[in-house]
C-alpha cells in the first residue's frame, strides 16, 4: 500500500457521514474507489514504444499475444527452419573445399614470397657460403656457421 | 499480499480442483463468472477463463457449465504448456524432450498446429527427415502455418538434394515472417544452382605486397584491381559430377611484376560425406608465363551431434616456369616440387552465428630443400549470416613455419612464426548483386629479419552470381 | 482469492461492491487477468455502474486494445459518469496501441491534469511525442492503412473500432496539402502505387 493511501482514506472517511444516508456512498465503496484509483495509478505506465505513422506494410495490429497463441511458436518454427536452411546451405558452402579455394590465391602469395627470398638472398649474400650466381646450390649443411 | 493471501491465490492456481465454500452456493455469481470465463475463452485468453470458470464451481459445485468450461480451458492451458516447453527445450537442444513434452497435444487440439511445426523440428535436429515430413502433415492443412510448414518442407527438399523442389517451395511461401525467411534464403539457394557463374570485380589497397621488412628503407606498397570469374557445372545436383573453371587477371597500380593471370579448370565427384577433385592451372606473372600445377584434392566431412567435422587434404605439383627458361640464376630455381595442404576442424552453427575452429597443416617439398618448409597452426572463424543475406566473417590464423634446411645465403635455418587476421563483408543488395568487402592483416616474425614484416590489405568489390536449375 | 476478498471485504463494509475490490486487489498486484474476470463479474452483476470502465482499463494493461477501445465506448454509453482523468489516461494507452494518435492525443487532453502529477507527467511526455509525429505530413500509404483498419473493424463488427479508425484516417487526410480521400470515400484500388 503506498504511504499516501492512509491519508487519502483518512480524509474521505472524515468527510464521509458517520451515519450512511440511503443510496449514498459508504465507507467501503469509498474505500473501493481510493483502491481502484491507487491501482490504475500504479499501473499507470506511458508505452514503451515511439508512437509511427503506420505505412502499408505495417501490421494491422501492434502485439497481442494474449489474443495469438501460436504465434510465438510460428516465428520460432520459422526462425529455426531459417536457420536449418542456411546451415544446410552453408555446410555446402564450407564442404566446397576450402583448399581447392585457396590454390588460386597461393599463386600470387608465393609469387611475392619467391621475390622477397630471392632479393633478400641478393642483398645478404654469404661470403663462402654460395653465392647468387651459384647455381642450384642447395648443399647446405647444418654445420655451416651462423651469420654474424 | 499478506502471506494468507499468497496461500489462497497458490490454492487458487487456475486447474487445481475447486473447494467450494462450505454450505453457500451461490448460483447466480456463479452464472456471472461463467459468463465471464465464456467471453475470456472466446477471446483465446485460456487463463483468465480458467481462473473464472474455476470461481463458477467454488460458488455453486453442481454448474454444470462451469465444470465443462474448467475442463477445456484447463487442457487448453496443459497444451499451451507443453507447447512452451516443447519451444524451450528445442531452444536448448534438446529435441528428445521436445518430442516427449508434445506427446499432450492431440491432432484435434487448437495447438495441433504448432505441435506439428515443433514435433517436425526436433525430428530434423534428429537428422529423421522421412518422419518431420509425416510430422508437418498436418500444419501444412492449417491456414496459420502452412507457410512456415511449407518453410520446413522446403528444408528437408534441400537436405535430400532436391533443391528444384526447394525452390519450388521457398516461392510459394507467403505468409508473414516465414515469407521473409523464405526471401533471404532464396538467394542463398539460387547460389547452388547446377549451373553457376559468377563474376567479380575488386579494387584493392595493400600496405605491403613485396612482403618489405620492417625498417626496411622502402615502400612495398600498392594498389590493384582484379576481375575474377567462375563457372561450376554440378549436372546431378549437390551430389554427383562437378567441373569448374575460374579465372583472375588482377593489375597492380605501380608494381607490374605482380600483374597476375591465373586460370584453372577442375573436375570431380561430390559426395554426400565429401567430394574428390582434380584440377589444372596455370598462370602468368608480369606478363611472362609463371606456374603450372597439377592438383588433387579431397574433402570430408561428418556430422556429429549438431557439430560438423571437417577434414581436407590437397597435393599439388607444381611446376615454375621461370626455371625452364634458357637462362637462369640460382634464385629463379629450386622453387618447383610439391605442395601439400591440409586440415581438420569442426564448425557449429546456430543461427546466425558460424564457428569454425580447426588445426591446418601445409607442407611445401621443393626441389632446393633450403626452400621447403613446414607449416602448421590453430585456425578459427565466425561468420555472422543475418536474415536478410548479410554475411560478416572473422578469421584469425596462427601457424609456426619452420624451413627444412639452411639457405647458404643466409646461413641459418629460417623459421617463421604467422599470425593473420581477416575480416571480411558481403551485402546481397538483389538476388544477383552483392558487395565485397575484405580487411586482413599478417604479420610474420622470423629467424631471418629479412623476412619479419607486416602487411595490411583492404579491398572493396561487387559481384554478380547467376543461377541456372 | 476472489472469494477471500470478497469475504474479507463483506467483513469490513457492507457487500455493495465485492467483485469491484477483488478486481482492483487484483490489478493493483498485476494480475490484470483475474482483475478482468472479476470487474466482468462486477458490471455483469450490476453491483457498479462503472465496472464497464475497469474491464476496458484492464483490457488495455493486457495488451489486448481493440477489445479496450470498444469496452471504453460501450462504458461512455453505459456509465458517462463513471468516466474520470486516470480512465482517459488508460483510454489513451488503448489508442496508442491501436496507432490511433490523434484519438490518443484527444483523451490525454482530457485526462489534463487531473490524474495526478506523475500521470500527468507521463501524458504530456506522450503528448509531445504524438506532436512529434502528428506535425510531419502524413503519406497516402498511411492514410489508406488507417481506411483499410476500419474496413477490417467493420467487417469484424467492431463498429466503435471502425468509426475511430475512420476518424483517425480523415483527421490524418486533412492534413495533407492534397486533401487524399478527406471524403473518406475514394477508392484505394488507384492509389495503391502512389507514394
Amino acid at each position: 500500500m503506498s504511504r499516501t493511501r492512509p491519508l487519502l482514506l483518512l480524509a474521505l472517511l472524515a468527510a464521509a457521514p458517520v451515519v450512511a444516508a440511503p443510496g449514498s456512498p459508504t465507507s467501503g465503496d469509498v474505500e473501493v474507489r481510493v483502491l481502484l484509483r491507487e491501482a490504475l495509478e500504479t499501473h499507470a505506465v506511458p508505452p514503451a514504444e515511439l508512437p509511427r505513422l503506420p505505412e502499408a506494410a505495417t501490421p494491422a495490429t501492434p502485439g497481442r499475444p494474449e489474443q495469438a497463441p501460436g504465434k510465438g511458436v510460428k516465428e520460432k518454427a520459422s526462425a529455426h527452419a531459417s536457420a536449418r536452411a542456411r546451415e544446410v546451405l552453408e555446410q555446402l558452402r564450407l564442404g566446397k573445399s576450402p583448399a581447392r579455394a585457396g590454390w588460386q590465391g597461393k599463386d600470387v602469395e608465393a609469387a611475392t614470397a619467391q621475390e622477397r627470398i630471392k632479393k633478400a638472398r641478393r642483398q645478404a649474400p654469404l661470403p663462402g657460403a654460395g653465392g647468387p650466381n651459384s647455381p642450384g646450390n642447395n648443399a647446405s649443411s647444418p654445420d655451416k656457421p651462423g651469420p654474424p | 499480499m499478506t502471506p494468507l493471501l499468497l496461500l489462497l491465490a497458490l490454492a487458487h492456481a487456475p486447474c487445481t480442483p475447486p473447494s467450494p465454500a462450505a454450505g453457500v452456493v451461490d448460483a447466480r455469481g456463479a452464472a456471472a463468472y461463467v459468463n465471464a470465463g465464456e467471453m475470456e475463452m472466446a477471446a483465446g485468453a485460456v487463463r483468465a477463463a480458467a481462473f473464472a470458470y474455476g470461481a463458477a464451481l467454488r460458488l455453486d459445485a453442481s454448474n454444470l457449465r462451469a465444470r465443462e468450461g474448467l475442463a477445456r480451458a484447463c487442457a487448453r492451458l496443459r497444451e499451451d504448456d507443453a507447447v512452451e516447453a516443447a519451444s524451450a527445450h528445442l531452444d536448448a537442444a534438446r529435441p528428445r524432450e521436445a518430442l516427449a513434452s508434445l506427446k499432450e497435444v492431440t491432432e484435434d487440439s487448437a495447438r495441433a498446429d504448432d505441435a506439428a511445426l515443433l514435433r517436425a523440428l526436433a525430428l530434423m535436429e534428429l537428422g529423421e527427415d522421412t518422419a518431420a515430413h509425416t510430422a508437418l502433415a498436418p500444419a501444412t492443412r492449417s491456414p496459420g502455418a502452412a507457410g512456415t510448414a511449407r518453410l520446413l518442407e522446403a528444408v528437408l527438399a534441400f537436405r535430400a538434394d532436391r533443391a528444384g523442389e526447394a525452390e519450388a517451395l521457398l516461392v510459394g511461401v507467403r505468409e508473414g515472417r516465414a515469407r521473409t525467411s523464405a526471401e533471404a534464403l532464396l538467394p542463398l539457394l539460387r547460389r547452388d544452382e547446377r549451373l553457376r557463374l559468377s563474376a567479380a570485380v575488386r579494387a584493392g589497397w595493400d600496405g605491403n605486397l613485396a612482403r618489405v621488412p620492417e625498417g626496411a628503407d622502402e615502400s612495398g606498397a600498392d594498389g590493384a584491381t582484379a576481375l575474377e570469374a567462375s563457372v561450376s557445372w554440378t549436372p546431378t545436383g549437390a551430389r554427383g559430377p562437378l567441373l569448374g573453371a575460374n579465372a583472375l587477371l588482377s593489375r597492380q597500380l605501380t608494381q607490374h611484376a605482380f600483374d597476375a593471370m591465373v586460370v584453372d579448370a577442375h573436375g570431380g565427384w561430390r559426395l554426400g560425406w565429401g567430394e574428390a577433385l582434380a584440377g589444372a592451372s596455370y598462370s602468368q606473372l608480369g606478363g611472362s608465363p609463371y606456374l603450372m600445377a597439377l592438383r588433387l584434392d579431397v574433402a570430408a566431412r561428418r556430422e556429429v551431434g549438431g557439430l560438423l567435422l571437417q577434414a581436407e587434404y590437397g597435393v599439388r605439383r607444381e611446376l615454375f616456369l621461370r626455371e625452364l627458361a634458357p637462362v637462369l640464376s640460382s634464385q629463379d630455381s629450386g622453387f618447383s616440387g610439391w605442395r601439400h595442404v591440409g586440415g581438420a576442424g569442426v564448425a557449429w552453427w546456430r543461427a546466425p552465428l558460424l564457428l569454425r575452429a580447426g588445426w591446418r597443416l601445409e607442407a611445401d617439398r621443393a626441389d632446393a630443400a633450403f626452400y621447403s618448409f613446414v607449416e602448421h597452426g590453430p585456425e578459427a572463424g565466425l561468420t555472422l549470416l543475418t536474415e536478410s543475406g548479410v554475411a560478416v566473417g572473422l578469421e584469425l590464423r596462427a601457424a609456426a613455419r619452420r624451413f627444412l634446411d639452411v639457405d647458404p645465403s643466409f646461413g641459418t635455418l629460417r623459421a617463421d612464426g604467422v599470425l593473420g587476421a581477416a575480416l571480411t563483408a558481403s551485402l546481397p543488395m538483389d538476388a544477383h548483386w552483392s558487395w565485397l568487402a575484405s580487411l586482413q592483416g599478417t604479420r610474420v616474425v622470423s629467424t631471418l629479419p629479412a623476412f619479419t614484416h607486416g602487411r595490411v590489405a583492404a579491398a572493396l568489390g561487387l559481384r554478380y552470381t547467376l543461377g541456372v536449375p | 482469492m476472489a472469494l477471500a476478498l470478497a469475504g474479507a471485504a463483506a467483513l469490513a463494509a457492507p457487500p455493495s461492491t465485492p467483485h469491484l475490490r477483488a478486481g482492483a486487489e487484483h490489478f493493483r498486484s498485476g494480475r490484470f487477468e483475474e482483475a478482468l474476470v472479476e470487474f466482468r463479474v462486477s458490471d455483469t452483476l450490476g453491483e457498479a455502474t462503472d465496472a464497464s470502465w475497469y474491464v476496458a482499463a484492464t483490457l488495455t494493461k493486457l495488451g489486448r486494445a481493440e477489445e479496450a477501445h470498444e469496452a471504453f465506448a460501450q462504458a461512455e454509453r453505459r456509465s458517462p459518469g463513471g468516466r474520470d482523468a486516470l480512465l482517459d489516461f488508460y483510454r489513451a494507452l488503448a489508442c496508442h496501441q491501436l496507432r490511433l494518435y490523434t484519438c490518443a492525443d484527444a483523451a490525454l487532453v482530457a485526462a489534463g491534469t487531473r490524474a495526478g502529477p506523475t500521470v500527468a507527467g507521463h501524458a504530456a511526455k506522450m503528448r509531445a511525442e504524438l506532436m512529434t509525429v502528428l506535425r510531419a505530413e502524413p503519406s497516402r500509404a498511411t492514410v489508406d492503412w488507417y481506411f483499410e483498419r476500419a474496413r477490417e473493424a467493420e467487417a469484424r463488427s467492431q463498429l466503435a473500432l471502425a468509426a475511430a479508425y475512420r476518424r483517425e484516417a480523415a483527421a490524418l487526410a486533412r492534413r495533407r496539402q492534397d486533401c487524399y480521400r478527406c471524403d473518406g470515400t475514394a477508392s484505394a484500388v488507384h492509389t495503391s502505387q502512389a507514394p
